[in-house]
């Protein structure tokens, strides 16, 4: 292999990629933060006894679950405006995009979580007078809060590297960045290499944050 | 307490899970202040008929009121009272893992009777004291021991001031060592409060000594019953023989 390295290009360029990074991070948050709260609610009306919130519920899931996150971007970006008039910029079209397709991955983690608690609590919380919304309330969100936390961490670091598919619909993102640098002085294994690293340190930081929250967690399941 | 209106009234029920029929046709009363046990071979029938007294699960036929109200056809609000009133410990005791054992006793008490809670904390320390538990108050139920966690159950369910305790096998999940203090603590609620229970359960002893009215079910029906002296000492069905005689050599 002859190729010569020559990193200094991401001494010159780096503040640049590093500012796609916080492309990233400000489409990855929203993103993160809709699809939580999105299938929290999808999880709970998923177990709820009336089939006119449940198969809605269950069909949302499964069609965002299905379609690759690349057609669904150039879907709201391209074809919604058609039907609609409505216009997003290509950051509000990745948020939107992942948030739909991140809501359909954390609503399974939290039905998950949700289910793993067992009816045995929901009797007892029964037993001594409390309704289905206080039981949900004060004894199955705490605990299942906890136990979801790793599959929901899992769910939330997948869009955070989906983030970069955006690419497509130009959000000015890391990847988009390296990728335009790249045409510009072909060096693609320093610039790509750069990129990865940036991702890893996010995945990480992330990862570092959702374990502190774990660990607030005093008890000890029973 | 002939006269007095029974706390529980269980009159000709039935349940079925699809085609499997568990309860053909039970019937007695709970007077107030009266303790009843439920013996009977597994599988019989006695849990399930313990969780439809208190609505956990419906009834196919027949009636069961507890204090006056029709489990089957209460309102959410008569439901309510029903659960209000009726303390229920279960097997596997069901504390809230994610609440210190404080809040397991003060959580029902200050969110549906609305006590506050300095005064819920209060009461819960008193019942801590009373199940032989206080210093227990600030730690979380997975370091408890399975009968001080059961011991911390029946504190929950007095929180609430019943008038009616259920207990469903509330020893068999413990070791036989701690069965004795969980066993004293029912016979307290019983000889010092007076409040009418009914419990499924294996002890014998715990029966004969306590129990006011003893209900040998078998196979979805009341195979014998009586007063407990009666049932333990002299049974007069052959299947009730067999089965004390099962219980006594196990």
């Amino acid at each position: 292999m002859n190729y010569k390295f020559d990193f200094s290009i991401l001494h010159t360029y780096g503040p640049y990629m590093l500012e796609g990074l916080y492309e990233t991070v400000w489409v990855a948050i929203p993103s993160i933060v809709i699809a939580t709260v999105l299938g929290l609610l999808l999880a709970v009306f998923s177990t709820a006894q009336h089939r006119l919130l449940r198969i809605p519920t269950v069909v949302f899931v499964d069609v965002f679950r299905t379609i690759p996150v690349i057609c669904l971007l150039f879907w709201v970006h391209y074809v919604l405006p058609m039907l609609t008039g409505w216009r997003f910029s290509a950051a509000e079209s990745a948020i939107i995009s992942l948030s739909l397709n991140g809501a359909a991955f954390t609503s399974e983690a939290f039905r998950g979580g949700l289910e793993s608690i067992a009816t045995t609590q929901r009797q007892a919380a029964a037993s001594l007078g409390f309704s289905g919304i206080q039981t949900m309330r004060y004894v199955i969100f705490p605990q299942a809060f906890f136990m979801t936390l790793p599959a929901v961490t899992n769910v939330h670091i997948t869009i955070i590297k989906t983030v970069p598919i955006a690419v497509v619909i130009a959000v000015p993102e890391v990847m988009f960045r390296a990728q335009e640098l790249t045409v510009q002085f072909f060096r693609p294994l320093e610039l790509y290499t750069g990129a990865a690293v940036l991702y890893v340190g996010l995945v990480i930081l992330y990862t570092m944050f959702m374990r502190g929250i774990e660990r607030l967690r005093k008890w000890e399941p029973i | 307490m002939q006269g007095a209106a029974p706390v529980v009234k269980i009159e000709n029920v039935t349940k079925r899970y699809g085609s499997l029929e568990v309860l053909k046709g039970i019937s007695f009363d709970v007077a107030p202040g009266e303790a009843v046990v439920l013996l009977g071979p597994s599988g019989c029938g006695k849990s399930t008929l313990l969780r439809c007294v208190n609505g956990l699960e419906k009834i196919n036929g027949g009636k069961i009121s507890v204090g006056g109200i029709d489990v089957g056809s209460a309102s959410p609000k008569e439901m309510l009272r029903i659960r209000l009133s009726t303390g229920f410990v279960f097997q596997q005791f069901n504390l809230f893992p994610h609440m210190t054992v404080l809040d397991n006793l003060t959580i029902a008490p200050r969110k549906l009777l609305g006590i506050d809670r300095r005064e819920a904390n209060e009461t819960a320390h008193d019942l801590l004291k009373r199940v032989g538990i206080p210093e227990k108050a600030n730690v979380y139920p997975s370091t408890l021991s399975g009968g001080q966690r059961q011991r911390v159950a029946i504190a929950r369910a007095l929180a609430m001031k019943p008038n009616l305790m259920l207990f469903d096998e509330p020893t068999s999940a413990l070791d036989p060592e701690m069965r004795e203090e969980v066993l004293n603590v029912i016979r307290s609620l019983k000889e010092v409060d007076n409040i009418a229970m009914i419990v499924v359960t294996h002890e014998i002893g715990f029966g004969r000594d306590v129990a006011d009215h003893a209900i040998l079910m078998d196979s979805g029906h009341i195979a014998e019953s009586g007063s407990a002296s009666d049932v333990f000492r002299n049974p007069q069905s052959e299947r009730a023989k067999k089965f004390l005689k099962s219980i006594i050599n196990a």
